[in-house]
């Protein structure tokens, strides 16, 4: 049997069942509503406001009008941080994905399965400090281990985190490695999804791994990874935590990122109207990705 | 904007016979799995090793140049040192009562919420599903302020609802992670219990949640690590000490001019084992759920 | 009510602090006076620092003191863990009109919070009969944007840190140094001809000659060791003065021979103190907050400081000195027993209190020097106090201009990294810090 969505066309669906639908959905979302209003919407429009205006967070504000948006976008710290964000996120997303999908399908089945869970689950709960620690490290130029490593097949490595061109991949790899934990913890509960009977059945049909995986593990799991996508545009878009741990923004701006910048103008300059005017910025470009991907899901998303 | 709630009509489910691989052959087969699977464990669980190695060092041995993996000789006393230099055990049960807290009302709002979004049409549902994504999207330094100028009014300044009920009353991520994991659930179920004259209350609780409990285990994980982990709200929002939590305290062993090393990494070595167990625990529900929620027969 | 603490301390007791409030309240010009509370009540204040779990409990065990000598107020301290994070949550307090009644303020920021008018004008308070803290007991070159464009005062030193070079006496002698650069700066001799023979020495044994830090203290004080200007007439003149200019070619040269070394490009755990106890790296720029590692890790005899090496003839010329501010916040409703616990904080009485047994810091007040030569730690320790005495800290032209002072580190990246052409670097950078200055 196969349905369109739930209350749509159902012959037994009265006006009735519409009315009282209508007041179960309000009921289940109202604790999240509430948040919604308090916790977000008047800080989200106290920040946008504040785009527009002139405020050092100790002083009088000032209406300002668009002088911050042009001020940014005449800014090369601006301009680095857009451009270091958006190639950040090409770096990061691809393979930080296909990578846990693939650990996912890994430690999924395969003996001792807890025991890989556990240990790719690690650099998660590893402290930040232990992480710059030992990745500044393996990185570093002069007695690093990655180079000591590359040094001896005759390579003339770059000093990783000190040179412009080298600093955001390297900071990619961290990125990948440090969160690729989570997206195997997102794949794994999405692969429950996936009966193993209908597997079992494909390949007894004679199919190989790669046609069950694609014909019906990747189609059963599609809602997961179109999540994991957005998701994983939506906080590569607003990496802060790694740039301040490891390198700062530095070296000269090269791995400066938006939310980095925003920081900086709002806690350094003490520019909250900049700052702000820069969130609004990376608010709508970040919604416009994301209005894309739910335009787009319908290719290639299927929901049971 | 386009159809958020897009669905395509269900393929139908055979059922098919209940075997697993396994056996010698299957043995064999996955030797180069192991190996592969290994070699990668070993390079995501190096910097923890090195960090709960580092907690059994002394000050020098975290300074040497290079660095040595080995504690030479072993110092046990940073651990003890670490629990007694700072209140530890009030910010333990300071982080353990939130977090409990913080999850188990998270998974509840936004399962609700979740549910509600996949399968009620109701009005402005869209527009509200995408405000709830929206919120994701700014980052928490803009908004930081005005959040401030909020909980002093409402008097939640130095106390620990301040940290409690935002998390629990808005979470865009969770209610998208459960909404999806909704959508992937057979629709039929529900389509019979509807013209049993079942309520949207009790179908919520009686057919979804069991099903969704892999989604529901995952965001529990990831919830749990985040709020263990949370360091921006506490340090904003959080005066006194003694209601300080245990990021925060840790946080103590950086000062402007040293990082004591090996008592951080003593206190992080701590401060990270109810995230494994939780996780542990959290992995033995997912696999547990498929053998009990009829997903694989049904 | 009496308390023993207050016949045993004897600073100032209830009775006094009144009179002495009430004198404050008359010498204000407006005859407005600083908000305070009624007399019966007892008034309670705020107050944030950031520092180590010890500091911390020194500084509780003061403000219990401080309690006990006025039981009329109460002092509520919120610590807020560490430095990165101290000045974010100060302002988002302050942004939200709930910020703390008195409040420490890092000397890269004192300018701005001077200038936003969000601060208390202590001038005639710090002048007035109740003060512990008279402007002209603090060395005078402390000061910095903490004195506002028009002179008036906004807020204290605390304590201070003068950058001084660490030496670590085994890595000399391993690279054949036979000198010592304590015997030639006493003998005149500690030039930097003196000082490069022996980073060279370093290199030339596999080691570092000297590890520093890119910030204002270090670059500012080598350049005004050669008798360069930084700042003159509100002018950035350090990119034209031919001493600057050669200044910060000495860096670029010893960058590009690594026997400088910027600490910021070292790895964490791998830094300045860590190759410094290695016995990797000569020499190490640093204040007292060396300290506690350093004696923790080295014998006694194997390590020392000495001040910066000049080319002027003269043994010491100012030195970078590290500080932070005490400051009240202008819209406290306590201000007169705000200013109380800050005047007393800062006193000489309070900074001997909080400095004394292995504090990690150097006086800024006068007349409380013993503190840093208890224990003769390290060997001339009174090295801290030669520099800190002719010391100059973040030149308030610079923290008056929001970020500023982080443009300028970035600026002399490249410089510190010995890359790229240094006429350039130092061209580029006169323009953009004269471009700020003129800027508004």
């Amino acid at each position: 049997m196969s349905v369109g969505k739930a209350g749509s066309g159902q012959p037994i669906a009265a006006s009735g069942r519409e009315r009282s639908d209508r007041l179960w959905a309000l009921l289940f979302v109202l604790p999240q509503a509430i948040g919604l209003l308090v916790f977000a919407l008047v800080p989200l429009v106290f920040s946008f406001v504040l785009g527009f205006m002139r405020w050092d967070g100790l002083g009088d504000k000032a209406w300002v009008g668009l002088a911050n948006f042009q001020k940014q976008l005449g800014d090369p710290e601006f301009r680095a941080a857009l451009r270091n964000t958006i190639v950040f996120t090409f770096l990061t997303v691809p393979i930080g994905l296909a990578l846990a999908l693939l650990v996912a399908l890994g430690v999924n089945k395969i003996r001792g399965r807890m025991v890989y869970r556990a240990l790719y689950f690690a650099p998660v709960v590893t402290s930040s400090v232990a992480v710059a620690m030992v990745w500044q490290y393996l990185l570093n130029g002069r007695f690093g281990l990655i180079n000591a490593w590359l040094r001896r097949f005759g390579m003339d490595p770059p000093d990783w985190l000190l040179d412009t061109r080298f600093v955001l991949p390297a900071i990619a790899l961290v990125t990948i490695w440090w969160t690729l934990g989570l997206n195997v913890v997102i794949f794994l509960a999405g692969l429950q999804n996936v009966p193993v009977p209908i597997q079992e059945a494909a390949r007894i049909d004679g199919a190989n791994s790669w046609r069950v995986f694609r014909d019906v593990t990747l189609p059963i799991l599609s809602p997961t990874i179109f999540f994991s996508v957005v998701i994983a545009i939506i906080s590569s878009l607003q990496t802060f935590d790694q740039i301040f741990v490891l390198t700062n923004g530095g070296p000269l701006d090269a791995s400066r990122t938006l939310v980095f910048h925003i920081y900086d103008l709002a806690f350094r300059d003490f520019s909250f109207g900049e700052s702000s005017a820069v969130a609004l910025i990376l608010f709508v470009l970040t919604l416009g990705v994301t209005l894309v991907q739910f335009w787009g899901q319908r290719r290639w998303v299927h929901y049971d | 904007m386009t159809e958020l709630a897009a669905t395509r009509p269900r393929a139908t489910t055979e059922t098919g016979t209940d075997e697993r691989p396994g056996g010698l052959g299957g043995f064999f087969r996955e030797v180069p799995l192991h190996v592969l699977l290994i070699v990668g464990a070993l390079f995501m669980v190096f910097p923890f090793v090195w960090m709960v190695l580092s907690a059994f060092k002394n000050m020098q041995q975290t300074l040497a140049v290079p660095p040595t993996f080995w504690p030479n000789p072993w110092v046990w006393s940073n651990v003890p040192e670490s629990l007694t230099a700072l209140p530890f055990g009030l910010a333990y049960w300071n982080s353990a009562y939130i977090v409990v807290l913080v999850v188990a009302l998270t998974l509840l709002t936004a399962s609700m919420a979740a549910y509600a979004f996949a399968r009620i049409d109701f009005p402005f549902s869209r527009p509200l599903f995408l405000l709830f994504l929206a919120t994701m999207m700014v980052p928490r330094q803009v908004t930081i302020i005005p959040l401030y100028i909020i909980m002093a009014r409402i008097g939640w300044i130095d106390s620990h609802l301040s940290i409690i009920v935002p998390p629990v009353l808005l979470n865009g991520f969770a209610i998208f992670l459960l909404r999806q994991f909704v959508m992937a659930i057979p629709i039929d179920l529900e389509e019979a219990a509807i013209l049993d004259g079942a309520s949207r209350w009790t179908i919520y609780r009686t057919i979804i949640l069991p099903l969704l409990k892999p989604g529901m285990a995952a965001l529990a994980i990831l919830t749990f690590l985040d709020t263990w982990n949370n360091f921006f709200t506490p340090l904003i929002f959080l005066n006194t000490p003694e209601k300080f939590t245990v990021p925060l305290l840790l946080n103590q062993f950086r000062s402007q001019f040293r990082i004591d090393y090996a008592h951080l990494m003593a206190g992080s070595a701590i401060a990270i084992v109810p995230v494994l167990l939780v996780y542990l625990i959290g992995q033995r529900s997912i696999i547990d759920s498929v053998a009990t929620s009829g997903l694989s027969g049904k | 009510m009496t308390t023993p603490a207050n016949s045993s301390h004897g600073m100032l007791d209830r009775r006094r602090l009144l009179a002495g409030a009430a004198a404050v309240g008359a010498a204000n010009a407006f005859g407005l006076g600083p908000r305070r509370a009624a007399a019966q009540e007892k008034a309670s204040l705020v107050w944030s620092t950031w520092g180590t779990p010890e500091e911390l409990k020194r500084v509780e065990e003061f403000d219990t003191e401080f309690m006990k000598r006025h039981p009329n107020i109460e002092m509520k301290l919120v610590p807020i863990p560490s430095y990165s994070e101290y000045h974010p949550k100060i302002l988002t307090q302050l942004g939200a009109g709930q910020g703390p009644d008195v409040f420490y303020v890092g000397d890269d920021n004192i300018g701005k919070f001077a200038e936003s008018g969000a601060l208390l004008d202590l001038t005639d308070l710090l002048k007035g009969p109740d003060s512990q803290t008279k402007p002209d007991d603090f060395f005078p070159g402390l000061w910095g944007a903490a004195i506002s464009k028009d002179g008036r005062y906004f807020g204290v030193t605390n304590d201070c840190n003068p950058q001084v070079l660490w030496i670590n006496k085994k890595a000399l002698a391993e690279a054949g140094v036979t000198d010592d650069p304590v015997a030639l700066r006493d003998a005149g001799k500690w030039t930097w001809d003196a000082w490069g023979a022996m980073l060279d020495k370093l290199v030339a044994a596999g080691k570092t000659g000297a590890v520093l830090e890119n910030w204002f203290a270090d670059t500012y004080t080598l350049i005004k060791a050669n008798g360069g200007e930084v700042y003159k007439d509100g002018k950035f003149v350090a990119s034209d003065d031919p001493k600057s200019v050669a200044a910060l070619k000495f860096i670029f040269d010893g960058a590009k021979k690594k026997a400088i070394v910027n600490s910021d490009f070292l790895p964490e755990g791998q830094g300045q103190d860590a190759l410094f106890i290695a016995g990797l790296t000569g020499f190490a720029s640093g204040g007292r907050w060396f300290l506690p590692t350093v004696k923790d890790a080295m014998g006694a005899a194997d390590y020392d400081i000495v001040t910066w090496p000049t080319t002027t003839g003269q043994p010491v010329e100012p030195t970078g000195v590290a500080t932070s501010f005490m400051v009240v916040n202008k819209n406290s409703k306590h201000q007169a027993e705000a200013f109380q616990f800050l005047t007393e904080f800062a006193s000489k009485d309070g900074q001997l209190f909080r400095l004394q047994g292995g504090g990690n810091a150097v006086p800024s007040i006068k007349g409380a020097d013993e503190v840093v030569l208890e224990g003769n730690l390290p060997a001339h320790a009174k090295s801290f106090l030669d520099a800190r005495d002719t010391g100059f800290v973040e030149p308030a032209e610079e923290t008056r201009i929001a970020g500023l002072p982080q443009d300028v580190i970035k600026a002399l990246e490249p410089l510190w990294m010995g890359q790229g052409d240094p006429d350039q670097i130092i061209k580029s950078l006169g323009e953009m810090v004269n471009g700020r200055l003129t800027a508004k």
